[in-house]
């Protein structure tokens, strides 16, 4: 098996990482030269899908006081996502939550922060219980219309596209790169994996614990999607002296703390895993075995306990078996 | 001429008995094999397939708790030193090359 040509670097608040192997045809660009190309697309994805820029095609859309806002097809896909997600999740993956995320303090990128000790959040944190959507629904009132090329939403309801960004990205990439032997696109823990090649000799992907940073378990991929959500990189404390991290409980508008702290899901592909590790993480172990239970994923409890759920087998080290050389 | 004449007249010729006899002979073992093939087969009973069929059954699906305990690492930064930067983006390298290790899902 040929190796994979690896690049990383800094997009989207995270680490992107991208592994290509031979292309397909002699047509296509060599693999270096389209890790290039893919790290301007993911670039520009940042670019122009930023909450936090006023400059970006979705800051523009949320400040336009119009009720129909021509967007790009690159806008019009994400915003539909972020819609996809909250229908596929019953509302608890909600891209409206802006309000309520800048409320308890998320109001500009945390790139670069040091966060707060989970350990200490967790001792602070009030009873555990799983989150519920909001009664409000209001994700149901974005409508996107491909075909004269505009979203519509009541003024003033703005939109959030983080929560899905970087499983799009990665299934947009993964996309892009079809015509190559094997590739993994890594888009800060989202992952989209792909590849005729992979699909003889599967790809290893580890997980990570998010209290020690050491691998849980390592997980064999022939393709589609596999992602992690956890409350130990974006927390922080607040003035009053509690603490709060991004993923909210759209009943409540506060973070919720639902007895996990990490949650890795599979699907086929990496905009259904982010969704699916998401509701995990805000449903609890409960709802996270439901939620899990088709595609397979590993959750990680507030006292440092993994399951695992679903078809994962807990039969040893893959890398040991061989997997890992084809990395 | 005459050669030639004479070849066609010996390709007519009948098959001897004992010809008969080894190609009925043969045909009869070949469909017998081919039936008890079959027989097997059908039965379920492929040797080729034995070793699959006893690889299929998954083993039972077991769920495994494991206790992590937290390490922590105290820094002591003095007061005036610069905040230090997220975990993650310690470990990125801006460089191209190959793969040497294996992709991680984490927290982002």
């Amino acid at each position: 098996m040929s190796p994979l040509y690896d690049t990383s670097f800094r997009s989207m608040g995270s680490d992107v990482r991208l592994m290509i192997g031979t292309p397909l045809l002699p047509t296509l660009a060599p693999p270096e030269a389209a890790a290039a190309r893919e790290r301007g697309y993911v670039e520009d994805f940042a670019r122009r899908l930023s909450r936090f820029r006023s400059d970006s095609e979705l800051g523009a859309l949320n400040a336009d006081p119009a009720y129909e806002v021509r967007a790009s097809l690159l806008l019009r896909t994400a915003v539909a996502a972020g819609v996809w997600a909250a229908e596929r999740s019953c509302g608890l993956v909600d891209p409206t939550l802006v309000d309520e995320v800048e409320a308890i303090g998320y109001e500009s990128s945390q790139d670069g922060c040091t966060p707060a000790p989970l350990t200490v959040a967790l001792a602070a944190a009030p009873a555990r219980r799983p989150a519920r959507p909001c009664s409000e629904e209001r994700w149901r009132q974005i409508e996107i219309d491909h075909e004269r090329g505009v979203v519509r939403r009541p003024p003033g309801l703005r939109i959030d596209t983080g929560g899905t960004g970087k499983g799009l990205a990665a299934d947009a990439v993964a996309h892009r790169l079809r015509g190559y032997t094997r590739f993994v696109v890594d888009c800060g823990g989202d992952i989209a994996v792909g590849g005729v090649g992979c699909e003889l000799e599967p790809i290893a992907i580890e997980v990570e614990h998010p209290l020690t940073g050491e691998c849980v378990h390592t997980l064999r991929l022939a393709g589609g999607g596999v992602a992690t959500s956890g409350l130990n990189v974006r927390i922080w404390k607040r003035s009053d002296g509690t603490f709060a991290h991004h993923l909210i409980d759209p009943s409540s508008g506060e973070p919720v703390w639902s007895g996990l702290i990490g949650a890795t899901a599979l699907a086929p592909s990496a905009l259904e895993a982010e969704t699916l590790a998401k509701l995990a993480l805000l449903t609890g172990p409960e709802g996270a075995r439901r939620a899990l239970a088709d595609h397979g994923g590993v959750v990680v409890h507030d006292d440092g306990d993994v399951e695992l759920i679903g078809p994962v087998h807990a039969d040893g080290d893959l890398a040991a078996r061989g997997l890992g050389s084809a990395a | 001429m005459t050669d030639r004449s004479a070849g066609r007249g010996r390709s007519r010729e009948p098959l001897s008995r004992a010809a008969l006899c080894a190609i009925w002979a043969t045909l009869a073992i070949f469909l017998a094999l081919l039936a008890l093939m079959a027989t097997r087969v059908a039965s379920g009973e492929d040797p080729a397939l034995r070793a699959r069929a006893a690889a299929t059954p998954l083993p039972p699906r077991r769920v495994l708790v494991r206790r992590i305990y937290e390490r922590r690492v105290i820094v002591h930064l003095p007061p005036d030193a610069p905040p230090q930067p997220a975990q993650a983006s310690q470990q990125v390298s801006a460089s191209g090359g190959y793969a040497s290790s294996l992709p991680v899902t984490r927290t982002s």
